[in-house]
């Protein structure tokens, strides 16, 4: 069991629109580990990236736990989730989300370690 | 170089146009600080110096007593009226140990002892009645600066001799070697020679004023042996009311100061003071709200940009220290550049504005535009005003971006 790197515990999320609520994730579970390649597939709408967007610790779910590389996210603060992400995950977006301003090896230094410092 | 520097230096450069107009804006807002600081600073100059250039800054005169009631009792309220005029003339008679003893004081920079009073200048049917100064030999320049002012003739006065106001010269059509007799309030007459006629830029002192000998005015004022008043000029104009008091204390005389006896000017300087404050606070104001929606606008036209760091991994606190970096070095280099275009046009405007005799048409003096104050102002200002943008910059939720 050791070479679990994420575990998802019934996540739930819920998004609320007004009175309109729409349960998006309705209690997943799930496991990768190390080394694993995983795809994640299904139609449009049916909450991957939702999902991505909670196991990258973007958005936090409504209910349930993740956790990884041993880390409940749901235990840490915002300041710690952010630098979390900065030093363990890496964003391959949907689109060509580049910083205009800066330059490619500048943009690449964003996701070291050393640059959340705050 | 760290991060948040780095990105805000790119922010700033890559602006171009808004980076130019931001600049622009912060640096004209100084040039009015710095111009209003000049401007104001050399006003007051070039006030006091006209006040306090021809006048004692401090006076020390006897101290007038009101006359004693001889045996009367407490349970009695006196009810007396005394007439001014028969009480004898106040006269200072050990003056020269007081001058010795003042002139060793600390911050006194001259001396002069001198008799005043008031008499009239008869020349046929027309009579004027001037204000008579007699100095010690070689005082008057000491405590009046008539050199400059001099239109004919000399500001050197020896015994007999006398210096009138340019009003009075014409008045009576006198001129420089000429006799005059001057008789006091006393009924004393004195022939003088008209030695100079001066011109103080003032026409009520030039109709009344002259200046004689301190013999000349001691037998004129029935002061023989004595003087009226002892002048003194201090290194500390500002400090004058304290010394005064001090001097008061040493010599058991009355002091004024010129402060005292200027109320107005002090009046006039404060609200001219107040309205310059006014103008830069107002300046300072617009650099804030210039800075402020110059970034605001940065911050909604960079929320992608903003969106991406975040999810990266960037801080709201790096966030917010991007842009207040950048309200930091917007207000450091744009009123380092407009005290730069504020001394240059305060110089420009101080010589543009010379008269042709030399004397300054506009009494700005550049030296005096506060530039490191303004400079330090606007950098605190501009880093504040970044606040507001940087807030809501470090707020940015990166799902906005990935979502789009």
């Amino acid at each position: 069991m050791s070479d679990v790197v994420l575990r998802a515990t019934d996540l739930v999320k819920t998004f609320t629109d007004g009175e309109t609520e729409t349960r998006v994730l309705k209690g997943i579970d799930l496991e990768f580990r190390k080394g694993e390649f995983v795809s994640l597939m299904g139609p449009s709408g049916s909450g991957k990236s939702t999902l991505l967007t909670i196991l990258g610790t973007l958005l936090r779910p409504t209910s349930g736990e993740v956790e990884l590389v041993g880390k409940v996210l749901s235990r840490l603060d915002d300041r710690e989730v952010t630098r979390f992400r900065n030093q363990h995950i890496g964003f391959v977006f949907q689109f060509h989300h580049l910083l205009p301003r800066l330059h490619g090896p500048r943009e690449r230094a964003l996701s070291l370690p050393s640059t959340t410092k705050g | 170089m760290p991060f948040e520097l780095s990105v805000a230096l790119r922010y700033i450069r890559s602006g171009r146009l808004q980076t130019v107009l931001i600049f622009s804006g912060v640096a004209v807002g100084i040039v009015v600080f710095t111009f209003m600081a000049a401007l104001i600073n050399g006003l007051a100059i070039s006030l006091t110096d006209n006040v306090i250039g021809n006048i004692a800054h401090v006076r020390l005169e006897p101290r007038t007593r009101p006359p004693q009631l001889l045996g009367s009792r407490d349970s009695v309220t006196p009810l007396v009226a005394v007439q001014r005029g028969d009480e004898p003339r106040a006269n200072i008679n050990g003056w020269r140990a007081v001058v010795q003893m003042v002139e060793a004081v600390p911050g006194v920079t001259r001396v002069a002892a001198s008799v005043t009073g008031s008499g009239f200048i008869q020349r046929g049917e027309r009579i004027v009645p001037v204000s008579v100064t007699g100095y010690e030999e070689g005082k008057l320049s000491a405590m009046v600066d008539l050199a400059a002012g001099i239109v004919r003739g000399t500001a050197t006065i020896g015994p007999g001799d006398v210096l009138i106001g340019v009003g009075i010269a014409e008045e009576l059509g006198l001129t420089t070697g000429q006799r005059l007799r001057l008789r006091s309030d006393r009924g004393r007459e004195r022939t003088l020679v008209i030695r100079g006629i001066f011109d103080v830029q003032s026409a009520n002192l030039n109709d009344r004023l002259a200046f004689t000998d301190l013999g000349t005015a001691q037998g004129l004022f029935e002061v023989v042996g004595a003087v009226t008043r002892i002048e003194l000029k201090v290194a500390d104009i500002f400090g004058a009311p304290a010394l005064a008091e001090r001097l008061a204390g040493m010599t058991g005389l009355e002091a004024i100061d010129w402060i005292a006896e200027n109320a107005r000017l002090q009046d006039a300087l404060t609200a001219q003071g107040n309205t310059g404050d006014l103008v830069k606070f107002f300046s300072v104001l617009l650099i804030i709200i210039a800075v402020a929606s110059q970034l605001l606008l940065s911050v909604m036209r960079r929320k992608p940009e903003i969106g991406i760091m975040r999810s990266m991994g960037i801080t709201r606190s790096s966030v917010t220290w991007i842009f207040l970096l950048q309200g930091l070095f917007i207000g450091l280099l744009g009123s380092l550049l407009g005290a730069l275009l504020g001394y240059g046009f305060s110089s420009v405007l101080a010589q543009v504005t010379l008269r042709p005799d030399g004397s300054q048409g506009l009494p700005i003096d550049p030296a005096l535009g506060e530039y490191g104050l303004a400079v330090a102002i606007a950098t605190v200002a501009s880093t504040l005003a970044a606040l507001l943008p940087a807030r809501i910059a470090a707020r940015t939720d990166p799902m906005e971006v990935i979502t789009q």
